[in-house]
């Protein structure tokens, strides 16, 4: 059940978020100099993964209403079926992002990796909340006619807790000026991701009818 | 009766915090520190009205009955109405104490969003136009809000560097007389919006019984 959801989609969005977020950071390459500190690295690698997951993920609901989708999936699956499919999809998609974003963060923004497995724990638990949070809140929005505006308003204020703490941890995880003990921003992250995880799945019956 | 004391109990809370308290002493400005007395009230009062909100939300998606969503929405208003109090109370202090209205402190940004958030909310009810989706969207979107608020508001201070003291009164810094003036003006604020939100819920109700009243005369023609 939860591949139908995943098959529906085809690699159109992947495609599209790709670029975005190419062209995004090569934006940022070429407007500012090299060796910024790491706080400043941290925070543009997250600014730019968070603002390809707002154009990509939000149309991932409004694209199964328009193709009256939708409704063949709401009497086919569990509402939690569809739920964790989309949260499944998003994730594929936004790892496949943010690994694409990693490597040309190193390649070509040369930052300094310390602690390679604090690095990807963050990455992965970051990419969990942003997929767990757009899927919900992709589907509240997605019969409102204001939608493309309307996600990013409620899915930033939202997922700020998340950005402030992924980006002080990847921050920590990052080495050119030494390396930041800084654990609790890793658990508030991993703790807040997983809420938002929990969250989605249990309300996604809500918005779904 | 209810009015009375509660404004009796505010004018006290109020010459207390100017005629009565001592100046804070270890404050840059140990005068201009009585503001206190207002400012965390407010912030107190906002969250709570979430929390508030929150609950009515859960209520809604277990009776569906669209009071209880009006209920939620109402204490989301006055929540919102109290976050902007103690964000310019808290502006005002900090022009006096720490020398700039705004200096981007982990609180005065979480402060801005937990407004956004809740601005949000007023933006996505007023998107949606048929009644139960809105009432149903609106709670589980403030069920959602709720650990963006505890995070925002008691964790992520705490995990970056903050000007903001957080255990000023439990290291006794400023005595006993503010903590039961704290306590005080916090109990009166909690008054005052309790007051509003039943203001508030009459409107909802009036409203509510009114369109209720046309749909049934329009049912009849």
């Amino acid at each position: 059940m939860k591949d139908v959801t995943c098959e529906l989609r085809s690699r159109r969005a992947l495609n599209a978020v790709m670029l975005f977020a190419v062209t995004s950071l090569t934006a940022v390459v070429f407007c500012v100099d090299r060796g910024w500190p790491d706080y400043v690295a941290a925070a543009l690698l997250w600014l730019v993964i968070y603002f390809s997951a707002v154009s990509g993920l939000s149309g991932s609901f409004a694209h199964e209403e328009d193709s009256r989708t939708a409704d063949a999936l709401r009497l086919a699956a569990l509402p939690e079926a569809v739920c964790a499919g989309k949260v499944l999809f998003n994730l594929a998609l936004l790892l496949c992002v943010v690994i694409v974003l990693a490597l040309l963060g190193i390649v070509m923004l040369g930052i300094d990796i310390a602690n390679w497995g604090r690095f990807a724990v963050v990455l992965l638990a970051g990419s969990v909340g942003l997929a767990s949070s757009s899927a919900l809140l992709g589907a509240m929005v997605s019969k409102s006619g204001v939608r493309t505006l309307l996600f990013p308003i409620i899915a930033f204020p939202i997922s700020l807790p998340l950005l402030i703490a992924a980006i002080k941890a990847v921050e920590s995880a990052l080495g050119s000026g030494g390396v930041v003990e800084n654990y609790a921003a890793v658990r508030v992250l991993i703790s807040y991701s997983g809420i938002l995880l929990v969250l989605s799945l249990v309300f996604f019956r809500f918005v779904w009818e | 009766m209810v009015k009375i004391v509660l404004g009796l109990w505010m004018v006290l809370v109020t010459s207390a915090a100017f005629l009565y308290l001592p100046p804070a002493e270890g404050f840059r400005s140990p005068e201009s520190a009585r503001i206190i007395v207002f400012h965390v009230p407010c912030a107190v009062v906002a969250a709570v009205a979430f929390v508030v909100s929150a609950l009515f939300a859960v209520i809604y998606l277990a009776r569906r009955r669209s009071l209880d969503d009006m209920r939620s929405a109402a204490a989301v208003e006055i929540g919102l109405v109290f976050a902007v109090l103690a964000m310019v109370t808290g502006s005002i202090f900090a022009e006096q104490q720490w020398g700039a209205w705004w200096s981007g402190d982990p609180r005065e940004v979480s402060m801005v969003v937990l407004i956004l958030i809740y601005a949000a909310y007023m933006a996505l009810r007023a998107s949606i136009n048929e009644d139960r989706r809105k009432a149903s969207v609106s709670a589980v979107y403030v069920l959602f809000a709720l650990p963006a608020m505890i995070y925002l508001v008691f964790i992520l201070p705490r995990i970056t560097f903050s000007l903001h003291p957080s255990d000023t009164i439990s290291r006794g810094l400023l005595g006993r007389e503010y903590a039961v003036a704290l306590a005080a003006s916090a109990v009166g604020f909690l008054g005052i919006a309790a007051w509003m939100f039943s203001i508030r819920m009459a409107l909802s109700r009036a409203l509510f019984y009114a369109n209720e009243g046309m749909e049934g005369e329009q049912n009849e023609r």
